[in-house]
């Protein structure tokens, strides 16, 4: 994958490499006196996994509304594969693969009767269709499922004929509207592995969600929205380094603490150690780095280590840090 | 957080995707597919459109009378109390076998009558019938009025075959009891033995009853047609509102197919429940109530267009509301007031002619005129000109909104 660098977004210039799979530039949207979409510009590379990520509001949908042709922009422009999208236009919208956050399926047809109508639309006919139509089927597993109709499904496994009818037509750029709200946890956990499996296989992945921790499994880069701006964009890496956190290590410990605090103290990737209860608490740069050093620190003084759990900063501390609320509610 | 993409799945996330924007038709006619499918699986649309009409046509046409008497109806009026000659005319229309007799009240009632299409012919006559016999003022007129009906001329002739047979015995009758002092009951009974010269009976041939006021079930089975083709086609409008309201809209939307075929896939949906409905209607009031629908061609062209008037109103409805509630809980209401409006509930024929115009504000209205037109006064569809065109009108006005109202409902998805 091509390296990516850290943007600001304020400078409206959207870094995804060579030749962007989609494009979009100084998209706004207001609602009235409400300005839902701000002067967003993202671009987002093949084959790339792109999370979304913000607090209920922020913009999320209103921007891919606009993104995927659901919404006219009050001003910019969306591009995907160089073809430009817009509200009521046919070009482009081939590339594109929408799982709405909603089921947005009739309940009383059958998982195969909903795959057949939305391929129709897509253009697939005849033989290609029912073959994708039975490919996707079995890519989310329902394809024992197929004849079922949509309303006897939980409410987990309605997600799968979501998201197939999403890959249908094997488009570029899958849109994911917030798919795990409202799903238990082990149903959210199937999404997750299956639209990580998408990303793998190099489907370019559009994923928005007010969970840090989804867009952190799934996604290669991350743009931060809030109050309909993009207030910051790369990788994970990139945006906890902005905002310069350090790694916590725990460290449970019996034994000369002090001593052992002194020598932590004197490594450069160390920028604090406090005292805990039972332990010490170690802020570093780089907390995996320390360990080894940690332990022949710990080794030589004879204390007994029971147990070091290294939490990194994420992306929630970098919404923190940048907005000063929590990223939800 | 991945961090490369694998060289093969690079190669596949370059691939060309599979779809493409659709062909107009194929969009529209998979939208239309679906639908009509659901519809289908939809035990309450089915009851209501195939049982319901059924049941009303059935027990309104019963209610407002299909006589299945052979006899023709012909309704008397006496001027007067009627004296002897007089009675012995009654007693003959009465106990004629081809004819109904039903003492009518006056000339007015008669006339009322006649334009309902209960009675085929009316005749007036003179109380004092043996009395002007008596004083030789002769001709005698019986004033006879036909109904707008077919049976008019049959009930004249049997009228006239009446008179003619009691005309002869009261004249001779008549003479004798000038001449013998006998009592004119005495001269009749020997009249009735001779065949003595007849009197003479004009009949006077009054204007016709006027356009006759469709009944029984040649009136229901196109009202009702009218009423529940329309109702049931305007609830199925709902479909669009559920289609926004669950999201279905938006991947709609969101594909490359047009708008436009999307909601012209909805308008045939709608537009193949009203047909079958109406087959449906048709077929069971002529087949089950021997309703004669008349020119096949024209009840097809006034169908189709009322049906294709209705479904876009149905798209009209179900782009502007915003939930499935709304449409359900409007469609009574406004169904009910324009079937009232057009004359699909009680007869225009009845109504003030202020009403009776007001209705063509409504496709209820024309269609309705145009049913008539064919049921009860055997046109065709060379004939239905202005209700042909009214009907288009309203067609193509209501298909437009709807396209119109779906792009609206577009921009709110």
């Amino acid at each position: 994958m091509p390296a990516m660098t850290s943007t600001e977004a304020d400078t409206g210039t959207p870094s995804a490499g060579p030749m962007p799979l989609v494009r979009c530039e100084g998209l706004r949207k207001a609602f009235g006196s409400l300005v839902a979409v701000d002067d967003v510009s993202l671009a987002i590379a093949p084959g790339e996994a792109y999370g979304l990520l913000g607090p209920n509001g922020a913009g999320k949908t209103t921007a891919i509304s606009m993104l995927c042709g659901l919404l006219a922009p009050d001003a910019g422009t969306v591009h995907v594969a160089d073809e430009p999208i817009g509200v009521g236009r046919a070009t482009g919208k081939q590339h594109l693969g929408l799982v709405p956050q909603e089921l947005a399926l009739y309940g009383d047809l059958s998982a195969r009767e909903n795959l057949v109508l939305l391929g129709r639309l897509q253009g697939l006919r005849g033989a290609t269709l029912r073959r994708r139509v039975d490919e996707v089927l079995e890519i989310v597993g329902l394809a024992d499922r197929a004849g079922d109709r949509l309303e006897t499904f939980s409410g987990g496994m309605q997600r799968r004929p979501s998201i197939a009818a999403g890959l249908l037509h094997r488009p570029r750029l899958l849109v994911l509207d917030e798919p795990t709200v409202g799903v238990d946890p082990q149903s959210r956990n199937a999404i997750l592995e299956q639209v990580a499996a998408l990303s793998a296989e190099g489907t370019a992945l559009l994923y928005t969600s007010h969970y840090m921790e989804e867009v952190e499994r799934v996604c290669d880069r991350v743009g931060i929205m809030d109050g309909g701006r993009l207030i910051a964009e790369g990788t994970r890496r990139e945006l906890v380094t902005r905002i310069d956190a350090a790694d916590r290590v725990e460290v449970e410990a019996r034994g000369d603490l002090d001593a052992l605090a002194s020598r932590l103290r004197a490594l450069d990737a160390v920028a604090q150690v406090d005292h805990s209860d039972g332990g010490l608490l170690v802020l570093a740069s780089e907390g995996r780095a320390v360990l080894p050093e940690l332990i022949a620190a710990a080794q030589a003084l004879d204390v007994a280590l029971s147990g070091v759990e290294v939490a990194e900063p994420d992306l929630e501390a970098v919404f923190l840090s940048l907005t000063g609320r929590a990223l939800r509610d | 957080m991945s961090t490369a993409t694998p060289p093969d799945a690079r190669a596949r996330a370059d691939a060309r995707p599979l779809g493409r924007p659709p062909s107009w038709p194929s969009a529209a006619g998979a939208v239309a597919r679906a639908q009509l499918a659901r519809l289908a699986r939809d035990r309450t649309t089915v009851f209501f459109i195939v049982a319901v009409p059924a049941l009303l046509t059935l027990l309104l046409g019963l209610a407002l009378g299909n006589d299945d008497d052979p006899r023709t109806t012909l309704g008397v009026v006496v001027e007067g109390t009627p004296d002897e000659a007089a009675q012995r005319v009654l007693d003959g229309l009465a106990d004629h076998p081809a004819l109904a007799v039903s003492e009518v009240t006056d000339a007015a009632e008669l006339g009322q009558r006649l334009r309902r299409g209960s009675l085929s012919a009316g005749v007036e006559v003179p109380g004092q019938l043996g009395t002007r016999l008596a004083q030789d003022d002769l001709p005698v007129p019986v004033a006879f009025q036909a109904g707008a009906g077919t049976g008019g001329a049959a009930a004249r002739a049997l009228v006239e075959e009446v008179l003619r047979e009691e005309g002869a015995s009261l004249g001779a009758a008549t003479f004798a009891a000038a001449h013998t002092g006998a009592t004119l009951e005495e001269a009749l009974e020997a009249a009735d033995g001779f065949g003595a010269r007849p009197v003479t009976v004009d009949l006077e041939q009054r204007g016709e009853a006027g356009q006759l006021i469709p009944g029984g079930f040649s009136h229901t089975a196109p009202a009702n047609l009218v009423l529940f083709v329309f109702l049931n086609t305007l609830i199925a409008g709902a479909t669009l509102t559920e289609a926004r309201s669950t999201g279905v809209a938006r991947r709609q939307w969101a594909s490359p197919a047009a708008p436009s075929a999307v909601l012209a896939g909805e308008v045939a949906a709608k537009l193949g429940v009203a047909l079958v409905q109406a087959a449906l209607l048709i077929t069971v009031a002529a087949t089950l109530f021997d309703v004669d629908w008349g020119d096949p061609l024209g009840v097809a062209a006034v169908t189709l267009l009322f049906a294709l008037a209705a479904g876009g109103a149905a798209v009209v409805l179900g782009s502007l509301a915003r939930t499935s509630q709304q449409v359900t809980s409007l469609v009574p209401g406004v169904g009910i007031a324009l079937a009232a409006l057009g004359g699909a509930l009680w007869p225009i024929e009845v109504v003030p002619d202020w009403l009776a115009d007001a209705a063509l504000a409504t496709p209820h209205g024309w269609a309705m005129r145009a049913y008539t037109e064919l049921v009860s006064h055997g046109a065709s569809i060379d004939d239905l000109g202005p209700e042909l065109i009214g009907l288009g009108a309203f067609a193509a006005a209501l298909l437009l909104a709807g396209l119109l109202a779906g792009r609206v409902a577009l921009r709110r998805t």
